[in-house]
């Protein structure tokens, strides 16, 4: 008996440790185990600017988050997906450091009505030196826009012609599509309308890279969802995506540009958890970490530390119709609004939880913003433009208050309960107790209900109107105000907030009927200031974003995405 | 034997059944939809994905469809990670996951078996507390602080061990050690408390009665009947640990399956998420079969019958 229990326990152990002999571990080919084995052995504080130089080349690697979840061009609407993309393909333009510059397309031509635009291509081949070609870019706006392919960003391209036909399959002839291939160098792409963000939108976006029809086609569903399914067009090639662990690139020869580039081997490695990533960042195993936790940052000095603006406006988006009839009477009375929003300390919810790291929002339309000329910014052009105070005001906001209260009639007792929603994300539960609690001390408001939901029942919640007060926060087109603002025009379809302005819709609708980007930075300060005073968007921060850079480093930083196209060492 | 075996793969297969369709309808009362991320879509573009992905026909028909499917081994494709599908996501990331799991239960189980074994016959003195204050430490202790405390000894400040990632032995210790933990604690406490009630019967005081030595006391009767109830926790402890810890695997960022179950519940990643339970569920009710029929060879009492 006895032997027969030892016996099990014996298999049982052995069983146990053979399966757990096997090797799981995330490596990929020889190469870079070989790597890794000296990544791994170099764990104390040895500067990883020694390492690369027994290898022979310049190596980078870098932290973040979260991994991408494709390389389809057309089906991507995330910034992970989107950065390994921008960094593996070239486009016809390229945004760098918030500029628009010339990738493939070596010059553009723009006819005179704004309709026609002739993008000039130049010489440049696939990673396997296949020549990239006008017509690989009529496949990929094709692409985008069938609805086959279950393609998602596309709004912004719907004033080229048939365009958005096809989306809604009224046509399913994909050549109809106003972009063609006059020859392998010349593309064509004629609009319906006009279209001033055109250009910037074209630079900006991660869903029109070139794509080989017979690669896509060979692949099929598969496309995009491993390192073998994706060809690179870009500065660097993909050399292996490890999902869920990191994303490998090496410099890419065949790329027109190639003496530009610098790195000869990023590595993309994803970790989770924001201390984790920032232990590491200290410990010298990665240079540089693309989210670094606002908490830690007086751990950092100056040289280590970027702030940059991460593009996205956050507001507190007023229910005008209510959540309910007897609501909706007190949230479209205007000076109850600002009540509401003069009581609220932004400064101080800034220093409390965010280490003051966040830009301070008294207005909508995001600082990074570029003016009218190279030199300034739209802030710089307007900066008289504003909703709220920085610090509270206690002493305006009752004055509203009481305004309010003697408009409607009521005392501060009759006010019904009004529903807070926000996301099951992040601070977001602080940030609205922090709010409420100064509308009860500053206003002797005491009416306020949180409701948190995970992201996609909060959104569904939103949709349908089902809130009085919602934490909104909208991504922004780092170039150019018009995405952010015709999100509140009459009937806009995510304008979910009862307020269908006239005058307002009016002044968005303008700025798309000229191309001076002088005038429409004029109309937009106007719509501006006038939905700051007479909307439904309470203005409270535009989110940043922190990254911590080994001051080894160099070309490092945070544009509308991350970026590290023109890394290098400093030596 | 064989009756019950084909019995037990009939009840399973009807469990799984139940599991999967009960899920499929609950999570479809979920209000939302998968293209409800954080990035905002319009309805108009939600609405096209919903029907790019046949999400708009009537729900009875998309369980006929999908259950079809499921028989044909396919799980469907995933909304978040679009056109990956749910086999090669858990195909990916379950050895991973499993691989922490054995290693962790390796260490876990026979150095929490002795605790509780030395508790047990040291019972009141120095040993005994010793053996009850770990355990009451690492139940009561969440893994994360454990976690991130060793991450910060031999990470940070000594340089020993590297602080996250999967890429060999020396990655695996931190986690090991940081998931093995709970593992221990919780069979100190089983141990320790078995080891003492099975003292107390009858054939303990017959055994010693004639005259049997300590050891054998010990290894043929208290240890082989102490067992009992830690073999019972023992299947659905391995289904549990080797299907990944959301919070280790983060922590050291690991590429296993723990984190897809948090993220496809709050993705309402419907595919995503059934693939995973029922998958999970395969696993529970393999792991207890298992159990049931190493039942019988730890405890002659517990005799299979038809």
């Amino acid at each position: 008996m006895r032997k027969k229990m030892l016996g099990i326990v014996l298999a049982c152990t052995m069983a146990v440790s053979a399966l757990a002999g096997c090797s799981t571990y995330t490596d990929g080919d020889p190469v870079t185990d070989q790597t890794q084995a000296a990544d791994s052995g170099q764990t104390g504080t040895q500067a990883s600017g020694d390492d690369t130089a027994e290898a022979g080349g310049k190596e980078l690697t870098i932290g973040v988050s979260t991994d991408v979840t494709s390389l389809d061009t057309s089906v991507i609407n995330d910034n992970n997906s989107g950065e390994v993309l921008y960094h593996t393909s070239s486009g016809l333009l390229r945004e760098v450091g918030g500029k628009v510059v010339e990738e493939m397309a070596e010059s553009y031509e723009i006819s005179d009505d704004n309709l026609t635009y002739t993008f000039h291509l130049r010489d440049s081949n696939w990673e396997d030196g296949e020549p990239i070609t006008a017509d690989q870019f009529v496949y990929a706006f094709q692409r985008l826009f069938d609805p086959n392919t279950g393609s998602t960003e596309y709004e912004k391209f719907l004033s080229i012609v048939n365009a958005q036909e096809i989306v809604d399959g009224e046509i399913t002839d994909l050549d109809q599509l106003g972009v063609k291939a006059e020859d392998d160098h010349t593309l064509v792409i004629t609009l319906k309308q006009m279209s001033p963000t055109f250009i910037t939108s074209l630079a900006a976006s991660d869903n029109l890279y070139p794509l080989r029809k017979d690669f896509v086609e060979q692949c099929g569903t598969a496309y995009g969802t491993s390192d073998e399914n994706y060809l690179s067009s870009g500065p660097f090639k993909l050399e292996a995506w490890n999902q869920g662990t990191d994303v490998i690139y090496v410099k890419n020869d065949q790329y027109f540009d190639a003496d530009k580039i610098k790195m000869d081997k990023i590595t993309r490695v994803v970790i989770e958890d924001a201390n984790t990533r920032a232990s590491m960042f200290d410990n010298g195993e990665i240079d540089a970490n693309m989210n670094a936790p606002a908490s830690l940052k007086d751990n950092y000095d100056e040289n280590t530390l970027i702030n940059s603006p991460a593009g996205t406006t956050t507001t507190l988006q007023i229910n005008m119709d209510g959540m309910t009839e007897e609501t909706g009477k007190v949230l479209s009375n205007v000076n109850f609004i600002k009540a509401l929003s003069y009581a609220i300390d932004r400064e101080g919810l800034n220093t409390a939880l965010a280490n003051g790291t966040y830009d301070i929002g008294t207005r909508l339309i995001d600082p990074a913003t570029p003016g009218s000329t190279d030199e300034t910014s739209y802030w710089e052009e307007y900066p008289d433009i504003s909703g709220a105070p920085a610090t509270a005001d206690p002493e305006k906001a009752n004055e509203y208050l009481n305004q309010a209260l003697e408009e409607l009639g009521m005392t501060k007792e009759e006010l019904p309960r009004m529903t807070y929603l926000c996301m099951e994300t992040g601070q977001l539960k602080l940030y609205a107790e922090a709010i409420v609690d100064s509308w009860k001390s500053v206003l002797g408001l005491d009416c306020f209900d949180i409701v948190q939901y995970p992201v996609p029942t909060t959104i569904q919640n939103m949709l349908q109107g089902q809130y009085d007060i919602y934490w909104q926060q909208n991504g922004d087109d780092m170039n150019d105000p018009y995405m952010y603002m015709s999100y509140w025009v009459k009937d806009g379809s995510i304008n979910v907030t009862g307020w269908n302005d006239d005058t307002y819709t009016d002044l968005i609708n303008q700025t798309e009927l000229t191309m001076d980007r002088g005038e429409r930075l004029a109309l937009f300060a106007e719509a501006e200031q006038y939905i700051l005073d007479n909307g439904p968007q309470i203005p409270l921060f535009f989110f940043t974003n922190l990254i911590t850079v080994n001051p080894e480093f160099t070309g490092i930083n945070y544009g509308s995405n991350s970026e590290y196209l023109y890394a290098d060492t400093v030596s | 034997m064989k009756r019950y075996i084909a019995k037990r793969l009939v009840i399973s297969i009807i469990t799984i059944w139940a599991l999967a369709t009960f899920s499929f309808f609950l999570l479809r009362t979920l209000p939302g939809n998968p293209f409800q991320t954080e990035q905002l879509l319009k309805p108009e573009i939600q609405e096209k994905m919903m029907s790019y992905y046949g999400l708009d026909k009537p729900l009875l028909e998309q369980y006929v469809t999908y259950m079809g499917n499921l028989l044909h081994g396919d799980m469907g494709y995933s909304f978040k990670y679009t056109n990956r599908s749910v086999w090669d996501i858990i195909r990916q990331t379950f050895p991973i996951s499993a691989d922490l799991g054995l290693r962790s239960l390796a260490v876990g189980y026979p150095v929490g078996l002795l605790l509780g074994t030395i508790a047990a016959r040291r019972r009141g003195k120095k040993a005994d507390y010793l053996c009850v204050l770990i355990s009451v430490l690492g139940v009561s202790v969440p893994n994360f602080v454990i976690g991130s405390l060793l991450q910060w000894i031999f990470g940070v400040k000594t340089g020993l061990l590297p602080i996250a990632q999967w890429k060999g032995f020396s990655y695996t210790i931190l986690p090991t050690i940081t998931l093995s933990i709970a593992t221990i604690a919780s069979l100190v406490r089983t141990m320790r408390a078995s080891m003492l009630e099975v003292e107390n019967q009858d054939y303990m005081k017959t055994a010693k009665a004639k005259g049997l030595g300590e050891k054998e006391i010990v290894w043929r009767h208290q240890l082989r009947n102490a067992m009992i109830p830690i073999v019972t926790g023992l299947g659905p402890a391995v289904a549990t640990t080797l299907m990944g810890s959301f919070i280790v695997e983060q922590l050291f960022s690991i590429p296993g399956i723990g984190k897809h179950f948090t993220e496809s519940v709050q993705a309402l990643d419907y595919t995503m998420v059934l693939g995973l339970t029922i998958f999970f569920g395969i696993f529970l009710v393999a792991a207890n079969f298992i159990v049931d029929i190493l039942y019988g060879i730890i405890d002659p009492r517990i005799r299979i019958t038809d």
